[in-house]
């Protein structure tokens, strides 16, 4: 039965027990040496401008990502940036005088992941034809990819100086990734560890 | 000697890789083998004197090891339900179950062996030239022949025993070494060294190369180089795994066999510099009985005695023409074996035909004498093994003083040659010469200067392939000299040709052991040199890879809503639908159907495709890829239109909503969502980059659900809270933007593609889930149901709505597809199709037509692809029908000729059964509520 109030949900199954922060129905267990967690209720902005625009200058370049005003601005492709925030945040992005900027958002369509771990390179290793070695993707770098044969934005993201990686996918395509990820890395004793921080 | 696992093993040895405090046993066709761990199978089966392990492809003649590496010919055996199993490499395991394959009824007694009495029938070609004729017996011997075919058993599909799993992983060292003999571990280190990942791959089980069986001073040489790889982060070692080919800039596949809980693991490897170090292949020797058990080569010997203490045999004699045949004699003596004649090359000595049948017993020497012995040894050269170097383009060049092919200098900047492969050298020579490669190849690989490959120089080696008498060239294939000389005298004189002819190389050693013999010998019969022919081209794999590893995990990526959990849980039959599951229907589509038509229905719609789309100029790129006109779009209003690409082919339909001045939401079909976004972005890009318009799609950001049924703005109007839902507020074709069940941001269209009074949805995804299960709860009273895809289906049919890419196909231009009133060739700026659609018009009688067809029997509902023909002639098909739950009879669309095309026009129609039914196009479009009361109300 529908509940009384409007309940948002992720796209990833609930790890134990859920309950409600914010609007969002979560759910949490325990971490690994590699770890997933989902971050899909962080509120999520695709920005649109031209690349040699004011804008796009106040903005991190291409294949970057940097944190600013409270949110993380990855640079996906030249004039594509993804912003995240806490949920029910602002994008913090203002479009310079005369440029043309679109800001989207797409907090319910895209799903985000993020992989923690010693070991998260080698499990992306097994899905994703890229180089991720330090000297190819260093912490802050941004690409695009397939990873498990699914469109995806990685972002190398390290946490605390563990390698840290976050997965942006189309949400309806996300819970394959998660499995393809949970597969790739069984034998790295990956865990899903359900909804992660409410910050980016 | 000791006997401790069998009668041949040996006291310990410094230099053994197995654990004699570890011992098992496994079975060798049925009867009980001792085993110590790292052992393989080969070496505890000699141990146990288990010197017969195969038989011969064509004779089955027994068959003993040759060279006990992974490429031995001889020693292919049945492990379980795994066929065709190395068994000079593949370590033994307890309680595995090992047998001989290729053999019937026993390994000791095969009736294949009456093949030898026949043999001089069964020379090469004898395929070719006997089963060609009378042709329809071919089936008959397909048969029979299929008796034959060597290789082991596969389990029946289904009866496998469980076993682990296959996969697949990338790699981008900077620096790939294949082969961790001395020269590819100095190679890996200097490249290390130097800076460089290092992948160094090692098709044996221990790193160390010809070392590992060598003398104390080589193995205090092996145990520096260890300790040194041991301690130097930057290679990573892979043991067991194998270079299996290397492609266009450097792609280098490499088959991993050591991955926990992983059969074989397929590296894709992009290799800035590649080293190819393989070292050399020992050759085997020409001569009557060749292939005799107790025949080996003295790598051979030297790799049973050092690596897992095995007596080769008990009484030896030793045909050797270098270093390495000098060292086996050492090996030999000092294993116990008794040495009964050293034959030497170098002064003349030879060989002339091995005695015995079954086994050695003797071997005739040059000269008549004859030497009883049980073991033969013979180190006559060595093979270079080129195939990594073809791989990469580079030709090889004969080098009569070496005796051997060496690379050439056309060899790509990011392949470089160390060890035996690029030439000779003392130990030191060779370690040195491949550190100075690493060490280049680091530099290439970090874009730093070119440098010149120093290269080694070459020794003296006799030339020895054929003694006086003929013997076997290739063991796998069963291929003699002899039939070397057959095929030349038939005119097959290439060492390409003579390889398919008799094929000879083409088995599973793929020529390691056999090519230079075979183009040897091709040589002695034609009168050629080796250099004259040259050798066969090697490509990918080098070593052969299971059909597990080349598909390795399969994993097909779906696409899902947010409510596919909850239409599982309610008994959705799923329906796959490009990468989406969609519910199907939910176990009634007729009374689905008749939910919408007489109440409410929800369905899930989600997979529409959806963009959002910004900007002052929306409405120009809108005009250039609908065939409709945009100018006059309000916001709040949304419109029908349809795509043709530039050669007027329809290729997606849909609605677009004007929800503020400059944003518009675009649907499109489900299947077409990517390729509409490519589109769209396409023209943008290419040819208006001067518009301002920005795409992003939006599918999955909203989930979707259509509320159908006279019953549905009741519904709505329970959980809409802020948007007019009455006729005059909201009427048909239009879009507003609210609350539903509380989620804001909602976009609400009132359109209808089932033909009733209906409201499409679209919800924040997150939310989807809410929504759904409130609209259920909501509309209980009103007996809202959901329905699936084909009841869906149907009611867009009964309304007489085509689907793109079912009811049109790739060459359905847009009149064809019916939509004559759509398409505006008056507007003023071109459009995409607009040119064909033009010309379209200029032939009426040209092409097909889309109509709406009703059979005359009105219970026959002909399937979809029913041809529809005149005459004998197909003149169309039936490319949508059902019988309709509304109608109570069959419907149907069909595309036909456009002189057919008429209402009313009599269609004749072919069912699979052959029966043919008559039809005629329906007098209108839609077959239910013609005037769309239904959907206006």
């Amino acid at each position: 039965m529908a509940s009384q109030t409007s309940i948002a949900r992720g796209p990833y199954p609930s790890v134990g027990a859920t309950r409600v922060e914010g609007n969002w129905e979560v759910s949490s267990g325990p971490t690994g040496d590699l770890t997933i967690t989902d971050l899909t209720r962080l509120a999520k902005w695709t920005v649109r401008a031209d690349a040699d625009s004011a804008t796009a200058a106040s903005l991190p370049p291409a294949g970057t990502l940097v944190r600013a005003n409270d949110t993380l601005q990855v640079a996906g492709a030249p004039g594509e940036w993804l912003v995240v925030g806490a949920p029910d945040s602002e994008s913090g992005v203002e479009g310079a005088a005369g440029d043309f900027v679109s800001i989207v958002d797409v907090t319910h369509g895209r799903a985000l992941l993020r992989l923690t771990g010693t070991n998260a390179r080698d499990l992306l290793a097994k899905i994703c034809a890229l180089n991720l070695s330090d000297k190819a993707c260093p912490d802050g770098t941004s690409t695009r990819s397939q990873v498990g044969g699914i469109v995806t934005d990685l972002a190398r993201d390290d946490v605390s100086g563990t390698l840290s990686f976050l997965l942006h996918s189309e949400r309806s395509a996300s819970r394959s990734l998660l499995t393809a990820l949970l597969d790739a890395g069984h034998e790295f004793g990956v865990v899903f560890a359900g909804t992660g921080a409410a910050t980016p | 000697m000791s006997s401790t696992s069998g009668p041949y093993r040996l006291p310990t040895r410094p230099s053994e890789e197995i654990d004699r405090t570890k011992s098992f046993t496994f079975s060798w066709n049925g009867t009980s083998v001792a085993a110590y761990e790292g052992d393989t199978i080969v070496s505890a089966l000699l141990a146990g004197g288990h010197e017969v392990i195969a038989r011969g492809l064509k004779y089955h003649r027994p068959r003993g090891v040759l060279s006990a590496t992974f490429h031995d010919p001889n020693c292919t055996v049945q492990v379980g339900d795994e066929p065709n199993v190395r068994a000079a490499h593949r370590l033994a395991k307890s309680g595995m179950a090992v047998q001989a394959q290729n053999v019937f009824p026993s390994l000791k007694f095969d009736v294949g062996t009456v093949n030898q009495v026949g043999s001089r029938f069964l020379t090469a070609g004898f395929y070719y030239k006997t089963f060609m004729w009378p042709g329809p017996l071919w089936p008959t011997y397909e048969k029979v022949l299929s008796r034959f075919a060597p290789g082991g058993r596969v389990a029946p599909n289904g009866t496998a025993a469980p076993h682990d799993s296959y996969d697949h992983k990338y790699a981008h060292p900077d620096v790939l070494v294949a082969g961790a003999g001395p020269a590819g571990i100095s190679a890996a280190l200097a490249a290390a060294a130097a800076g460089a990942d290092v992948l160094l791959v090692e098709e044996d089980h221990f790193i160390g190369g010809h070392l590992r069986y060598g003398g104390d001073a080589e193995q205090a040489r092996l145990a520096e180089l260890r300790t040194a790889v041991a301690a130097e982060t930057r290679i990573t070692v892979l043991t067991n795994s194998v270079v299996a080919g290397r492609y266009d800039d450097n792609w280098v596949s490499v088959v991993q066999r050591t991955a926990p809980g992983v059969i074989e693991r397929l590296i894709k490897a992009r290799v800035g510099v590649l080293v190819v170090a393989p070292g050399l292949f020992e050759r085997p020797y020409v001569f009557e009985n060749n292939d005799l058990p107790g025949v080996m080569l003295s790598s051979a010997a030297r790799r049973l005695i050092k690596l897992y203490g095995i007596a080769p045999g008990r009484r030896a004699v030793v045909f050797t023409a270098n270093a390495d045949g000098d060292a086996a004699v050492e090996a030999l003596r000092g294993a116990g074996v008794e040495i009964a004649a050293v034959v030497d090359a170098r002064t003349g000595g030879n060989i002339v035909r091995a005695l015995g049948r079954g086994h050695l017993t003797g071997v005739e020497l040059s000269g008549g004498r004859t030497v009883k012995a049980d073991l033969l040894v013979t180190a006559v050269g060595w093979t270079a093994p080129t195939s990594l170097i073809n791989m990469a383009g580079a030709r090889p060049v004969w080098n009569q003083t070496a005796a051997r092919f060496l690379p050439g200098d056309d060899l790509p900047a990011n392949v470089l040659v160390a060890g035996g492969l690029g030439g000779d050298g003392a130990l030191d020579e060779l370690i040195e010469h491949a550190a100075q490669i690493g060490q280049l190849a680091a530099q290439r690989a970090s874009g730093g200067a070119e440098g010149v490959a120093p290269r080694l120089g070459v020794a003296a080696h006799p030339a020895l392939f054929r003694s006086s008498t003929h013997g076997f060239i290739d063991y796998t294939e069963d291929v003699k000299s002899k039939d070397i000389f057959a095929a030349a005298a038939e005119g097959y004189d290439s060492s390409e040709l003579v390889k398919r002819f008799t094929t000879a190389t083409m088995g599973p050693s793929q020529g390691k052991y056999e090519v230079i013999n075979t183009i040897a010998v091709l040589g002695e019969a034609v009168g050629a040199s080796i250099g004259d022919l040259g050798t066969t081209v090697w490509r990918p794999p080098f070593a052969p890879i299971s059909l597990g590893a080349l598909a390795g995990h399969h994993s097909e990526p779906v696409r899902i809503s947010p409510m596919q959990e909850w239409h599982d849980a309610h008994g959705a039959e799923p329906l796959i639908a490009g990468q989406w599951i969609r519910p199907e229907h939910y176990g009634d589509p007729t009374a689905e159907v008749n939910a919408v038509r007489s109440g409410v229905g929800i369905i899930d719609v989600t997979p529409l495709g959806k963009l959002d789309l910004r900007g002052p100029d929306v409405a120009k790129l809108l005009n250039l890829v609908y065939v409709n006109s945009w100018n006059k779009l309000d916001v709040g209003s949304v419109r029908y239109g349809v795509m043709c690409t530039e050669d007027g082919v329809v290729m997606d339909d849909g609605v677009t909503g004007r929800l503020g001045e400059n944003q518009y939401l675009m649907s499109t079909t489900s299947s077409g969502a990517a390729t509409v976004w490519e589109w769209l972005e396409n023209w943008l890009q290419t040819e208006h980059p001067d518009w301002q318009v920005h795409i992003t799609p939006v599918t999955t950001s909203f989930a979707s659900i259509n509320i159908a049924g006279p019953k549905s703005r009741e519904l709505m109007s329970r959980l809409v809270s802020d948007v007019d839902l009455s006729n005059e507020a909201f009427p048909y074709m239009k879009v507003r933007q609210g609350t539903i069940a509380g989620v804001a941001n909602c976009v609400l269209w009132r359109i209808g593609f089932t033909g009733e009074l209906s409201y499409e949805i679209h919800v924040p995804a997150s939310y989807g889930l809410h929504v759904w299960e409130s609209l259920l709860e909501a509309g209980a009273d009103l007996g809202v149901k959901p329905f699936g895809i084909e009841a869906q289906r149907v009611l867009r049919l009964e309304k007489g709505h085509f689907i793109v890419a079912q009811d049109t196909d790739a060459l359905t231009k847009g009149f064809s597809a019916g939509i004559d009133s759509l398409i505006k060739l008056e507007k003023p700026d071109y459009f995409s199709g607009k040119s064909e659609l033009a010309w379209q018009t200029t032939d009426a009688t040209d092409g097909t037509r889309v109509v709406p067809v009703l059979t005359d029997d009105p219970n026959v509902v002909p399937p979809e692809a029913s041809q529809i023909v005149v005459g004998t002639k197909i003149a169309g098909r039936i490319t949508s029908s059902r019988m309709s739950p509304t109608l109570k009879r069959s419907i149907a669309l069909a595309q036909v000729p456009i002189a057919l095309s008429a209402h009313g026009s009599a269609l004749t129609i072919v069912l699979p059964s052959g029966n043919r039914v008559s039809a005629r196009v329906f007098d209108g479009h839609a077959f239910v509520d013609p005037e769309g009361e239904r959907l206006r109300g």
